[in-house]
């Protein structure tokens, strides 16, 4: 049995040796903003937090995060009260299907966190983790920026 | 999650929360385990069913494996360090800058917040992109077994594709640089995207003597070999050079004798001939950067 404060809120889960932390995070929490794409760590699709840090969920085992903390898109804002990244990428339409978005979004805030005032290219260059099969690459950056630009406001 | 008649065998988790706890579960585990670390290789093979795994050895939980420590005779890089903090540490000392510049483009930002610099070298790739840049500061690694460990020269780590010198239960705790006198490193990289392995990498490091003339030269090579490779037939050239005498036609001759060492596969990335090719240019550029560097006064 192992620990994990999965968005703010502590729970306990008996995952397999071999069980992947996104597939607990989807089978065990019910949490399906994780999105298993490539499943070879590659996507960046399920990526979560851990601790702060970005790591893609399908590429370590769900026992590496006992009693650690994990958010997930989940965890970003409410249909209320969206997160500043969220609607930043609906204003800049930074998806078209959306299956990547969560990811996109949480890679995006972990970046912001370190560098919340980037350029294009670093912007460009700490999304690469993450894949957009609908290719909309081009507005996600472009999202990135603007809610860079209202985090900075935010905490002004 | 769907389960099917031919569910795979799982294997047997530990985790232990100190060094001798974690060498004698790898004692216990014999051929069947496997230290995790970050566990970013280890995740992929499993699934891909690629090795088998009887007992995974989790040793997130030692810290005492984490961390870089520096002091007036040597750099000490714990075997935990994960890729993200090797990108961190540029400002940490001089030495650590090409270290730093290559971790940053190694995977992608969520495989660097897990993966070690020990799974990197321990995994044995011959893409391994630290252990070029780690060979020509001189690295050293320390192990760690139930019955004692040893030391060894990094570049004898590496024996064939995904293997090492290390024996069953035998655990990389850390990596050490020593420092040496007026010493300065470069290196160049080619990789197809940001994300992708590397096609072909040298590094190269050159340190003065008090008279200012060449004591030692280093050049390794990765991806263009079974094994990271150091090349030694370009050090020799440059080898009681003052800074003066390593003209650009010393380093072009330099950078093709190193080239002759490297010892390429065509496969799925690129060419051997390809390879062959960007090893010795790139080798020449960063041969050149370093002179450079040194005649602006090294890296202290």
């Amino acid at each position: 049995m192992i620990i994990v404060r999965v968005n703010g809120r502590e729970q306990t889960f008996e995952p397999a040796a071999d069980t992947s932390l996104a597939n607990m995070l989807r089978d065990e929490a019910g949490l399906i903003g994780v999105r298993v794409s490539c499943a070879e760590g590659e996507c960046g699709a399920c990526t979560v937090l851990l601790d702060e840090q970005p790591v893609t969920s399908c590429l370590m085992l769900a026992h590496q995060a006992a009693g650690r903390e994990v958010t997930t898109i989940e965890g970003f804002g409410s249909p209320e009260h969206l997160h500043p990244i969220q609607q930043a990428f609906i204003e800049e339409q930074g998806f078209q299907c959306g299956f990547c978005t969560p990811g996109f979004i949480i890679a995006a805030a972990a970046f912001l966190a370190e560098n919340p005032s980037p350029t294009e290219a670093e912007a460009s260059i700490a999304m690469s983790g993450n894949i957009c099969r609908c290719g909309a690459y081009p507005y996600i950056v472009r999202a990135v920026m603007t809610a860079a630009e209202r985090l900075r406001g935010a905490t002004a | 999650m769907s389960t099917t008649t031919t569910e795979i065998a799982r294997f047997t988790y530990v985790r232990p929360t100190d060094l001798a706890a974690a060498v004698a579960a790898g004692a216990a585990a014999g051929p069947g385990g496997r230290y995790w670390a970050g566990g970013t290789d280890l995740m992929l093979e499993w699934q891909r069913k690629q090795r088998p795994i009887e007992t995974s050895i989790d040793i997130t939980g030692l810290t005492e494996l984490r961390g870089i420590l520096i002091d007036p005779s040597e750099i000490r890089i714990g075997a935990l360090t994960t890729l993200a903090e090797i990108e961190r540490s540029a400002a940490l000392h001089p030495d650590l800058e090409s270290l730093a510049a290559i971790a940053a483009v190694m995977c992608t930002p969520q495989t660097r917040t897990l993966a070690t610099v020990a799974g990197n070298l321990c995994n044995a790739s011959p893409a391994a992109d630290l252990a070029p840049p780690l060979i020509v500061l001189g690295a050293r690694i320390a192990t760690a077994t139930s019955d004692g460990g040893r030391e060894l020269e990094l570049e004898d780590l590496f024996t064939a594709p995904k293997q090492t010198v290390l024996t069953d239960g035998e655990l990389l705790t850390h990596i050490t640089i020593p420092l040496s006198g007026q010493r300065a490193a470069s290196y160049g990289r080619i990789a197809r995207t940001v994300v992708d392995i590397a096609l072909t990498l040298s590094a190269c490091s050159l340190t003065l003597d008090q008279q200012g003339t060449v004591s030692a030269a280093r050049i390794a090579f990765g991806s263009v070999a079974p094994t990271p490779l150091r090349a030694l037939s370009g050090e020799q050239l440059l080898l009681g050079k003052t800074l003066a005498e390593l003209t650009p036609a010393l380093l072009a001759e330099a950078a093709a004798a190193a080239a002759g060492d490297a010892n390429p596969i065509d496969d799925i990335r690129t060419s051997a001939a390809y390879r062959r090719h960007t090893v010795r240019v790139l080798t020449q550029r960063a041969l050149a950067k370093t002179v450079a560097r040194l005649s602006r006064g090294g890296d202290q």
